[in-house]
């Protein structure tokens, strides 16, 4: 805490070596962390989603090229793409949020595929197809609401690691230019400052990236009790 | 684990009618996964290369990282025709391949050496430190998985639990600024940065100074192999409670105590066995993990592997350099996917069969 001559709190925690509030930096980088993050999951989530039930849902030769797709970026560390990408296209929010998205389709999709084979075959999806729905209003008005349960549930764990790599990718120095305020980016400043005795600057930031993810980790916890049972204790 | 595909060569198939017997069979099926799984890797190598090699040009003629701002038109031409970029993708794209399978990915910018020759200089550093990370995440996270699951419910088992949520939350590289914070700074129990060499004494054959270094060499390892290693970890000790949890409730484990065995051995040899399995799945995946981990840790604690190497690439846009680190720790990533997957079917026949 910085008083000022009256005793007055002026920062209540410090500032950094430029002298910037600590505090407001903090509050502002919650901005691209949590935009990052909810921006990512989402374009994650709908280009699995509907990659996913694509497959799930026409099988053959489809369904083979799409899980092929898959296998081929699981077997890859995503955060070495991740690095390759923004230091050729270089760092921005865009292309963080771009990468980011691409980087989670797979999970999404191969809960989507899974559950849509497993729905496809039920009445109610045959009854909409004798009413003449169309393929696709099939998949995502019929079949999509009750699949979502699980991937909501995923994509509550899946925004606190996204919001865990844009840390690290900041910290890298490849997140968003320098001037914007970021958790993982103040990290990468607090460390020259460590042996001068800033040891806030270091600390807090660690704090707010620790408690957000905390808190979407315990959010995925208990959606997944709450929603579906049956996945309880399934990680 | 990506399912192995369905179709691949029959092997020795005119002998199959000669000789029947299920032991023949069981060999057949074995090679049968064996190979598939290695055209498969093979794909993914491919599939790597390709996507390294179009990153490279996915930001405009890369002719420009090589050159410096102020040059000429003139120079700029030069120096394209010099690299090649001047001639058509795909011809560019085999030779790129051509040259990686030479080991050559072309020069690094900022060492003016080949750029596979700096990346494997310090890879003996980096795998000390995964190894070493890899170690930690499963010789604790097994006895603090069986402890939570003995004691479901209680306040043990939600202590453990709760442990194990923070250690999946906080970000590696803030955890290891933490610890030369505390640790390293407040307390000087532990080195704060800095590296003894053991496995590269030892691959040159000098087994006395890879010994003599072997305890120094520990000191300096302890904070950044842990640093890595807490979050896989935390999720191996959830893993392990949830399938040991599984396991107990199993006829067999019934059996076992209905036998009169001590709670021990049921626990230690008939349920441990078989709850471990899922783990076991999991370690090559967690190489990726903790390779990924690798690049901030070794910059955080300044240990001089392939991530410092990586990062600092990173900050002087050296590209040869950054592409050479993704595909070596790609090949080895897949590398050793392959030889677990091919572990865990000899150990398992059911991963064959499926």
């Amino acid at each position: 805490m910085v008083a000022d001559r009256e005793g007055v709190v002026q920062h209540y925690l410090g500032t950094d070596a430029l002298g910037r509030d600590v505090y407001s930096r903090l509050i502002y980088g919650a901005r691209v962390s949590l935009l990052v993050g909810f921006t990512a999951v989402f374009i994650g989530g709908a280009l699995g989603v509907v990659l996913g039930m694509t497959g799930g849902y026409l099988g053959g030769r489809v369904d083979a090229l799409i899980m092929r797709l898959a296998d081929i970026q699981l077997a890859f560390p995503f955060i070495l793409l991740a690095i390759m990408f923004l230091v050729v296209l270089g760092s921005g929010v865009l292309n963080l949020v771009l990468i980011l998205g691409i980087g989670q389709w797979v999970t999404y999709a191969r809960i989507a595929r899974a559950q849509t084979m497993s729905q496809r075959e039920k009445e109610y999806v045959e009854a909409a197809l004798a009413l003449g729905a169309s393929g696709a209003s099939v998949l995502f008005k019929t079949i999509l609401p009750n699949i979502l349960a699980p991937l909501i549930v995923i994509a509550s764990f899946n925004v606190a690691s996204v919001i865990l790599a844009e840390a690290a990718l900041s910290f890298l120095g490849l997140g968003v230019p320098p001037t914007v305020p970021t958790w993982g980016g103040m990290l990468a400043e607090s460390r020259d400052q460590l042996l001068a005795g800033r040891w806030w600057l270091a600390v807090y930031p660690g704090v707010a990236i620790m408690l957000t993810v905390l808190s979407f980790n315990i959010l995925g916890d208990w959606l997944r009790d709450f929603l579906d049972p049956r996945l309880r204790g399934a990680d | 684990m990506p399912p192995p595909p369905a179709a691949a060569p029959g092997i020795g198939a005119a002998s199959a009618g000669r000789r029947a017997d299920t032991s023949y069979l069981a060999e057949h099926l074995m090679w049968q996964y064996v190979i598939s799984r290695v055209v498969q890797a093979g794909i993914v190598i491919v599939a790597v290369t390709l996507i390294t090699f179009l990153t490279l040009h996915m930001g405009g003629d890369p002719t420009y990282l090589y050159v410096s701002d102020r040059a000429s038109d003139e120079e700029i031409q030069l120096v394209r025709e010099r690299l090649g970029f001047d001639r058509p993708l795909h011809v560019q794209y085999l030779s790129f391949l051509g040259g990686l399978v030479q080991g050559d990915t072309g020069r690094s910018l900022t060492y003016r050496t080949p750029a596979m020759n700096v990346v494997i200089e310090r890879l003996p550093a980096t795998i000390e430190l995964t190894v070493m990370a890899m170690l930690i995440a499963v010789v604790f996270a097994i006895p603090l998985g069986v402890i939570a699951a003995l004691n479901r419910g209680t306040a043990v088992d939600g202590g453990i639990m709760a442990m194990a949520m923070f250690g999946q939350s906080i970000p590696s590289f803030w955890l290891g600024i933490m610890l030369i914070l505390f640790v390293g700074l407040g307390l000087s129990w532990l080195p704060i940065s800095g590296h003894v060499p053991v496995l590269e004494p030892l691959l040159k054959g000098d087994f006395e100074r890879a010994w003599t270094n072997l305890p120094n060499a520990l000191r300096y390892l302890i904070m950044p192999a842990f640093t890595i290693s807490l979050f896989s970890m935390s999720r191996n000790a959830r893993l392990v409670r949830s399938s040991m949890l599984e396991v107990l409730s199993q006829d067999y484990v019934r059996t076992a105590r209905s036998k009169g065995l001590r709670e021990w051995n049921v626990v230690m040899r008939h349920a441990l066995r078989n709850a471990w399995m899922p783990v076991v799945t999991m370690l090559g995946l967690e190489f990726g993990f903790l390779l990924s981990g690798v690049v901030v840790v070794e910059t955080v604690f300044s240990w001089p592997g392939v991530g410092r190497l990586v990062f600092n690439a990173i900050n002087q846009r050296d590209v040869p350099l950054v592409q050479s680190a993704v595909v070596m720790f790609a090949g080895v990533f897949v590398l050793l996917n392959l030889i677990v997957d091919l572990l865990y079917a000899r150990l398992d026949p059911r991963v064959r069969l499926s």
